[in-house]
């Protein structure tokens, strides 16, 4: 088991990851940076922004999920009190 | 056709009821899985998407792909803003965006009502355009049909549907389980549909490369401004949208039952916008290529596999767009309907009844009715304004119109989550003068100088004021309107927000709140009054929740609270904890302002005031110091019980060494009594004595009387010397003068025992003592030294020397001294060394001496010399002018 720093550490490594990605998805897709690739050209008969967005798009996907994993297995040693509700605990054990 | 809606509309029936049941049984925990949860969140993709998407994207390119990245951006970014709207959602009970904003604001009416107002105003044309794609689509799979009979028919069975299922029960926080499920069927079935038709549009065009083949790159890249102004403003729009929109709230915070979920969506969601978005620019451009010059784009997911002859695709592609449709008016008829009923409803309705009346009316029925009520409304709205528009293509633009009029909720929601110092009165001005440029720059021009604002006024400005030109406000031109709008609308909203937050006072509330929501983190709702604690009354308070949690709810809330309080089977106290409580859960049907408002009416308590306020932030620090002085405190407890600890056993000690003693001096006194007794008895009874005997016997009793008394004088002057009763007098004496004499006194025993005395006197050292007290004392060690000398050649030698303020004189024997473990008890009161066993001595004589030299500020002590011997020592101290001669000399 991890101490108690080590965990806070790791959390803000995953947190900061996280906002990295964010960051990146900005740049890629919604700056001049995008311009950069709309291009007069086609690979494998589609046209290169098409590649080139959907491509962005599936990274980040990838990307959100690896670093989900990361922060759920952190929720689950404590990172994310996962409900402190008393009330709210009853409705998870006994849907209305 | 209508067969196949009415049969899938009866499956979905089915599906929710089932759903329902399952759930009021406690089975279908799968049902609250993360799957379900990003499922539903795809109600973001409406018949707007299914149809519009292809349509929009053989218009103008790869535009459309932005009203998918925001919301992309939005959910990779979910640890910063949708975590903590999630967090605060559960925290405080939130039933709507219109709560959050005026939950965080002090539970400000005022603003539930704007914002509810703006979430009409924005999902009217909305649904409208819902209603819209449905019938189109209705009318190109079953041929021309009346659209406005159409229209209405679809509306009105909507409404049933979400009636039925949306308002089974009041408190949000239950959430509807049923319609869940079934949006989470739809977003299957519509996602499905999308593929299928994207697939065989590939395969018929003999692959993904071939569709593009003669087309120019810049067809499928649309217009001028790629990756400019408006692509920028709409991808910003549309991560508004997933935020604001009153039925992803619904969805993302409202309806969220763990908040793990939404890691599982921040990835699973983008995903699926991606699977919907995979095939709409091959299907755009193979309907282009495919179809006749005149025919819809917003239709080609329906007339492209129609064309191809093939109807049962067409059938799957018109199931899609009907559950895009739908899943949409449902959650945003829930939504929006939860809003006017909590946040408009309600208001009147307390406003109406007489104090005291929300308790013998049944609040709970007119809450149902009235949100069974706003469904129906709502539903006709979007009914009447798709008639009155005519089904006109300005509907289509209506989508981006909506999205900007709810990003006006943006500043005010983010201010309200990050920054503290936002205020109700900055949020309302905000957000007012935002939807009013709004309304003036895209909305009312979107009519197209139909509807409030003329075509005069759209060319030339009111009143032909070029400046106040809608779509050209001071003079802004070449922008495209929406950016425009976007632009103007949002910067003075955020700008009168941010400003008038600075300059507006806070009240107490809004700043508890305010604290509550930025630091969700950090707080939990439950220990933080809203209320001064005032006269309520429980029965009062109990009515009041049964109305409207419902009897059974409320009586297994209150049972909870007694018997948290240590009361079960009464009813709980009406204590500021439980009011606040009670109040939450109140929130948790009716909102927060609501729930504000009815209960501080029925306990007539005066609002939170600043000193309680303070009390409250107070309350954590407080109970710090109080834990640290607690422990201080414990710590001082625990010093205290040790000193008493040991002063018991030094009692103890001293008691036991008091009851030793005793014995000891009863046991010394016995013996020479014993004798004079004996001795006095012979001397009286027996008459045969000859006088020789008599005077014997007499100078016997004599002896021991002498004895006795000197024991008795010894005990009197050691205890006297103890108790510091007796006190020395100090003189300045000469130390080898007192030395000369004592050796002078006992040089007739020294003599007589055949014992040698040396003397080293050393300096002439003048010593601070009592001088009798001092030759006591060595004549009581030299006497010592002398008697129990047992060598063969007995010698004594009496040393002086000095050090640092210190004269030391040794007493030193050749009888070989007394062992270490014997030093141990020499100064004990009778004890008696080994060498004195066979002695009368009392044991006295070093106790009383070492006292002696104590009580001199001296001290009496055994050396230990090389070879196992030892001798007596004893200091005292050099007079101090005495030393200072010594020192200049």
């Amino acid at each position: 088991m991890k101490d108690r720093a080590e965990q806070f550490f790791t959390s803000r490594r995953v947190r900061d990851r996280a906002a990295i990605l964010t960051l990146i998805g900005m740049l890629l897709l919604v700056s001049p940076i995008a311009g950069v690739f709309q291009i007069d050209a086609k690979i494998g008969g589609i046209p290169v922004t098409l590649i080139y967005l959907f491509a962005v798009w599936a990274l980040l996907i990838i990307g959100t999920a690896l670093l989900s994993r990361q922060m759920t297995d952190e929720a689950t040693t404590g990172e994310i009190p996962p409900d402190r509700h008393p009330d709210r605990r009853r409705d998870a054990d006994t849907p209305p | 056709m209508l067969g196949v809606c009415l049969a899938y509309v009866a499956a979905l029936f089915i599906i929710a009821a089932l759903v329902d049941r399952a759930a009021a049984e406690g089975r279908f925990r799968w049902l609250q899985s993360p799957l379900i949860y990003t499922l539903s969140i795809s109600v973001y993709c409406t018949s707007w998407t299914f149809y519009g998407a292809v349509g929009s994207a053989a218009r103008n390119g790869l535009e459309f792909i932005t009203i998918y990245l925001g919301p992309t951006l939005v959910f990779v970014g979910w640890f910063w803003l949708l975590r903590k709207l999630v967090r605060i959602g559960r925290e405080h009970r939130i039933t709507s965006i219109a709560d959050l904003i005026s939950s965080r604001y002090g539970k400000s009416a005022s603003l539930a009502v704007l914002v509810t107002l703006i979430a009409v105003v924005a999902t009217t044309p909305y649904i409208a355009l819902q209603l819209q794609s449905l019938t189109r689509s209705y009318q190109v799979v079953a041929g021309e049909s009346n659209a406005v009979a159409t229209a209405f028919w679809i509306a009105a069975g909507l409404a049933v549907f979400t009636i039925l299922f949306g308002t089974r029960n009041l408190d949000a926080n239950e959430r509807h389980h049923g319609v869940v499920a079934a949006i989470a069927v739809e977003a299957v079935v519509k996602l499905f549909a999308l593929l299928s038709i994207g697939l065989f549009v590939v395969i018929s065009a003999g692959g993904l490369g071939e569709i593009f083949v003669d087309v120019p790159t810049d067809v499928v890249y649309g217009g001028e401004e790629f990756y400019g102004t408006r692509w920028v403003t709409l991808t910003l729009l549309s991560a508004t949208a997933i935020i604001c929109l009153p039925r992803q709230f619904q969805v993302t915070v409202v309806e969220n039952v763990d908040e793990r979920h939404l890691a599982t969506a921040s990835w699973l969601f983008p995903a699926y916008l991606f699977g919907m978005c995979l095939f709409i620019v091959p299907l755009a451009i193979y309907g282009l290529k495919t179809m006749p010059a005149d025919a819809n784009p917003d239709l080609y997911v329906l007339t492209v596999p129609l064309t191809a002859g093939r109807s049962d695709l067409a059938l799957l592609a018109f199931i899609g767009g009907f559950s895009s449709a739908t899943s949409m008016v449902i959650v945003a008829a829930i939504a929006v309907s939860t809003m006017v009923s909590n946040h408009i409803v309600m208001p009147i309705a307390l406003r109406l009844l007489p104090s005291g009346q929300e308790v013998s009316g049944d609040v709970r029925n007119l809450l149902i009715l009235s949100r069974r009520v706003s469904i129906a409304v709502i539903l006709g709205l979007g009914f009447l304004y798709f008639q009155l528009s005519g089904g006109s293509d300005a509907l289509a633009a209506i989508g981006l119109i909506a999205f900007a009029g709810v990003a006006q909720f943006l500043p005010a929601l983010l201010g309200g989550v990050f920054w503290r110092g936002a205020t109700a009165r900055g949020a309302l001005a905000g957000m007012i003068s935002g939807v009013v440029i709004w309304a003036y720059t895209l909305l009312l021009p979107s009519f197209e100088g139909t509807f409030l604002i003329s075509s005069a006024m759209l060319e030339q400005g009111p009143w032909g004021i070029d400046v106040l030109r809608p779509q050209a406000l001071m003079g802004l031109n070449g922008l495209d309107p929406l950016v425009h709008a976007m632009v103007w609308s949002l910067s003075v909203n955020v700008l009168v927000f941010m400003t008038v937050s600075v300059l507006s006072e806070m009240s107490p509330l809004e700043r508890l709140q305010g604290a509550l929501f930025v630091d969700v983190f950090n707080t939990t709702s439950e220990s933080h009054a809203t209320f001064a604690a005032g006269a309520a009354n429980a029965e009062d308070l109990f009515i009041l929740a049964q109305r409207i949690l419902g009897t059974e709810p409320a009586r297994r809330l209150f049972d909870e609270i007694a018997a948290r309080q240590g009361r079960p089977g009464n009813l709980p106290l009406p204590s500021q904890d439980m009011i606040t409580r009670l109040e939450r859960e109140v929130a948790g049907s009716i909102g927060g302002a609501s729930a504000h408002a009815m209960i501080s009416r029925l306990a007539g308590k005066a609002p939170l005031s600043m000193n309680e306020l303070i009390d409250i932030a107070d309350e954590t620090s407080r109970l710090i110091e109080t834990s640290r002085a607690l422990s201080e405190k414990t710590e001082e407890l625990q010093q205290t019980a040790r000193q008493l600890r040991e002063a018991n056993e030094r009692l103890r000690m001293l008691d036991a060494q008091k009851d030793d003693f005793l014995s000891q001096v009863s046991h010394e006194l016995r013996t020479p009594m014993t004798s004079i007794r004996s001795f006095s008895e012979i001397l009286l009874e027996d008459g045969s004595l000859t006088d020789q005997d008599r005077a014997r016997f007499a100078k016997i009793i004599n002896d021991e009387s002498i004895r006795l008394t000197g024991l008795l004088d010894e005990i009197l002057d050691l205890s006297g010397l103890e108790a510091g009763g007796i006190s020395i007098t100090r003189e300045p004496i000469s130390l080898p003068r007192a030395m000369a004499a004592a050796v002078d006194t006992i040089s007739a025993l020294a003599q007589q025992r055949g014992v040698t005395i040396e003397i080293e006197p050393g300096a002439d050292m003048t010593v601070m003592a009592g001088g009798d007290r001092l030759r006591q004392v060595l004549i009581n060690l030299l006497s010592n030294a002398i008697k129990y000398n047992a060598a063969a050649d007995p010698q004594v030698r009496v040393v002086a020397h000095m050090t640092a303020g210190t004269a030391f004189v040794d007493v030193i024997d050749n009888g070989g001294g007394i062992g270490r473990d014997e030093a141990k008890t020499v100064f004990d009161k009778f004890s008696r060394g080994q060498r004195a066993a066979m002695d009368q001595g009392a044991g006295l004589g070093l106790p009383i001496s070492r006292a002696i030299m104590r009580a001199m500020r001296g001290d009496l002590t055994v050396q230990f010399a090389k070879g196992g011997t030892s001798f007596f020592r004893i200091s005292v101290e050099i007079e101090r002018d005495h030393l200072a001669e010594d020192a200049a000399g």
